[in-house]
């Protein structure tokens, strides 16, 4: 009885809708990523749930009870905040064991928590300290080492690796997902960085302007986006997508023709224009022109290292490609080759996907479903 | 010599010729409180005198119940001081922490209540005070004391840097409002509070009309109305006797100033507010 479920869900302040509109359900245990730009309104959803935001209308029920007009305090909740929100005037002991001590714990359950969560998360030697003396690592490690204490049914965080850098924050990450399998409870992950989101979330809630864009598996998320702006927020870096036209089962884009085939044609089928996507992994790169191959000019790339991006123009339209070993010159032509299985079609004007020629997607099955299924 | 350089002596200049004003008064009754009245007369401007004596300070004691006097008025200043910051706390916690509406409104109204002259207050709380039955009681002088605006605006000020998120840590956890407030609140403003309470005691310690129009038998006196005696024109041939009252007076003040110091300086530059 840990599933979080959100009906309706509106939040608007004086009139200004921030969240319209909201149904989400996270099952007992589950890691749910809520995923977007700054401004989508992830962070009041969390704020929702903790009851540090008043819902304006809809229902939000916590382990099956409604709780719009229950306390923050007693919903049952534990949040680990972006700036820790740490007690400065506390030592790192007093911070973890402050909601027990006012909670009335017994002293010997209060021990037995905070050795706990001082051994899970490698605090000991550090109890004595104050916030001040700590590194922002350790802080983050304390602002969870609280949250976890409280041995709530739901735990909230909002942002909570942002604030570290890029090597601590890969180690911190996992360590918070072992922290959330030992504790049990029902995780509610706010996040700007797709990387988290898809490596910690058992599901993500992509949300742009206050709706949920697309509400899947990271996996699903990735290979079956439900609209443009998924598959563009999704992928470094960013998948292609090239105003297309349609002719015979054909697309053209750039001024050159492609056709994706087998079952493709039933999908384009009565459509002249689509929105072409494909992500950059997923392009070839040629030297010479190959069977439905398209042609290329080299603008520029850039090298990651571990692979190369190469930015190419086929006509007006700018197609990435990134691989391993791919070596081309600016000015160079290329011939760009794309696997059908792995290519998106979105419509010309709602940019919501139009199918694939497998309907069935890979991953967990889930209540999502196509809006335009292939008939 | 540069321009920069130059505008450096003119302002240590300034600031030189400050600090002998504000420190030659001090330095002016340290020394004629150790002359006798006649070297008091012959070399009045004198910094150190030529022949020091306790003989005034002991004359102070032998007149005056000084102890009895401290006490009256140690007794004034915390009585106030420790009711202006209660009352300052919790009226500044409910203007940072609750939104009710006229809040803003409330607030102003409040704060503008720093520019009434006490002269405008004076006679109302005189016939407040006298119709309570309260004429000549300490407790009488203490009670028009109790809360100020100028607490609530410091004390705000410090508590508005707290960050939100670390009182909706604390409120998630299922504490009260009085529970954050003494939990949080209070220690992480302890700096601001502090140096109002010694703002407000030194206040209170050389307050001067009000206890005048409220005390009238000796043994209710305060110190400022003890110094009062010699320098009025019945006691002004005795003005080094005058001069060690002022002395003793200046001991609780300058005592609690050096203690303090750290907060109170801290305090005025952090709010904006010049000392």
């Amino acid at each position: 009885m840990k599933e979080i479920v959100m009906e309706n869900v509106c939040k608007s302040y004086g009139g200004t809708g921030v969240v319209s509109d909201l149904n989400i359900s996270v099952g007992s245990g589950e890691r749910l990523i809520l995923l977007g730009p700054s401004g989508c309104g992830k962070s009041t959803i969390l704020r929702m749930i903790a009851g540090l935001e008043d819902i304006t209308s809809g229902s939000l029920y916590l382990g099956g009870r409604r709780v719009n007009d229950v306390e923050s305090g007693r919903r049952n909740v534990s949040m680990v905040f972006q700036n820790y929100a740490l007690f400065p005037h506390m030592n790192v002991e007093d911070n973890i064991t402050y909601g027990l001590r006012v909670n009335r714990i017994p002293r010997d359950e209060i021990a037995r928590r905070k050795a706990e969560v001082v051994n899970m998360l490698e605090l000991s030697g550090l109890e004595g300290r104050k916030p001040r003396e700590l590194s922002g690592g350790q802080k983050q490690r304390v602002a969870l080492a609280r949250a976890v204490a409280k041995r709530s049914d739901f735990l909230l965080l909002d942002e909570p690796l942002s604030n570290l850098d890029a090597q601590l924050r890969e180690h911190a990450r996992k360590e918070l997902v072992k922290v959330h399998e030992k504790s049990g409870a029902t995780m509610v992950y706010v996040t700007h960085d797709q990387v988290e989101a898809m490596t910690v979330g058992d599901r993500i809630a992509l949300l742009s302007g206050g709706t949920v864009q697309m509400f899947d598996t990271p996996s699903n998320i990735y290979n079956r986006p439900a609209n443009v702006f998924t598959a563009k927020f999704i992928g470094a870096p960013s998948c292609n997508i090239a105003p297309a036209r349609v002719k015979g089962g054909r697309i053209s884009f750039g001024g050159e023709w492609f056709a994706p085939g087998g079952r493709w044609r039933e999908i384009l089928s009565g459509r002249s224009e689509v929105r072409f996507g494909a992500r950059p992994e997923h392009v070839h790169l040629h030297t010479d022109a190959r069977p439905n191959s398209v042609r290329a000019v080299v603008k520029y790339s850039e090298n990651y290292g571990n692979r190369t991006s190469v930015f190419t123009s086929v006509g007006e339209t700018e197609i990435a490609v990134s691989g391993e070993d791919i070596c081309f010159a600016p000015g160079e032509t290329a011939y760009l080759s794309f696997d059908p299985d792995r290519i998106h079609l979105f419509d010309a004007d709602t940019e919501e996907n139009i199918g694939y020629p497998d309907d069935t997607r890979r991953g967990e099955d889930d209540e999502f479903i196509y809006k335009h299924n292939v008939a | 010599m540069s321009r920069r350089a130059a505008i450096g002596i003119l302002w240590h200049a300034v600031l030189i010729a400050l600090l002998l004003a504000m420190f030659y008064p001090i330095a002016f009754a340290l020394s004629n409180s150790f002359k006798s009245i006649s070297d008091a007369y012959s070399s009045v401007m004198e910094l150190i005198p030529s022949r020091p004596t306790l003989e005034n300070y002991s004359r102070v004691f032998s007149r005056l119940d000084v102890w009895r006097i401290t006490a009256n008025t140690l007794f004034i200043a915390l009585v106030a001081s420790v009711f202006k910051v209660l009352t300052s706390i919790l009226a500044a916690y409910a203007f940072t922490e609750f939104s009710f509406p006229g809040r803003g409104v409330l607030y102003f109204v409040m704060i503008s209540t720093i520019f009434i002259p006490f002269n405008v207050t004076m006679l109302p709380n005189y016939l407040s005070i006298t119709s309570l039955g309260l004429n000549d009681t300490l407790v009488g002088v203490a009670l028009p004391q109790l809360c100020d605006a100028t607490g609530i605006f410091l004390i705000r000020q410090s508590m508005r840097t707290i960050p939100r998120s670390i009182l909706e840590a604390a409120r998630m956890e299922n504490r009260s409002s009085l529970g954050m407030l003494t939990d949080i609140v209070v220690p992480l403003t302890r700096p601001a509070i502090l140096s109002s309470a010694i703002i407000f005691f030194i206040n209170s310690w050389n307050e001067y009309v009000w206890p005048v129009l409220m005390l009238k038998s000796k043994e209710n006196f305060t110190l400022s109305l003890a110094l009062q005696m010699y320098i009025s024109s019945e006691g002004g041939t005795e003005f080094t006797v005058a001069m060690a009252v002022s002395v003793l007076a200046m001991l609780v003040p300058f005592g609690l100033y050096v203690m303090f110091q750290k907060f109170i300086v801290s305090t005025f530059t952090s709010s904006g507010v010049k000392g």
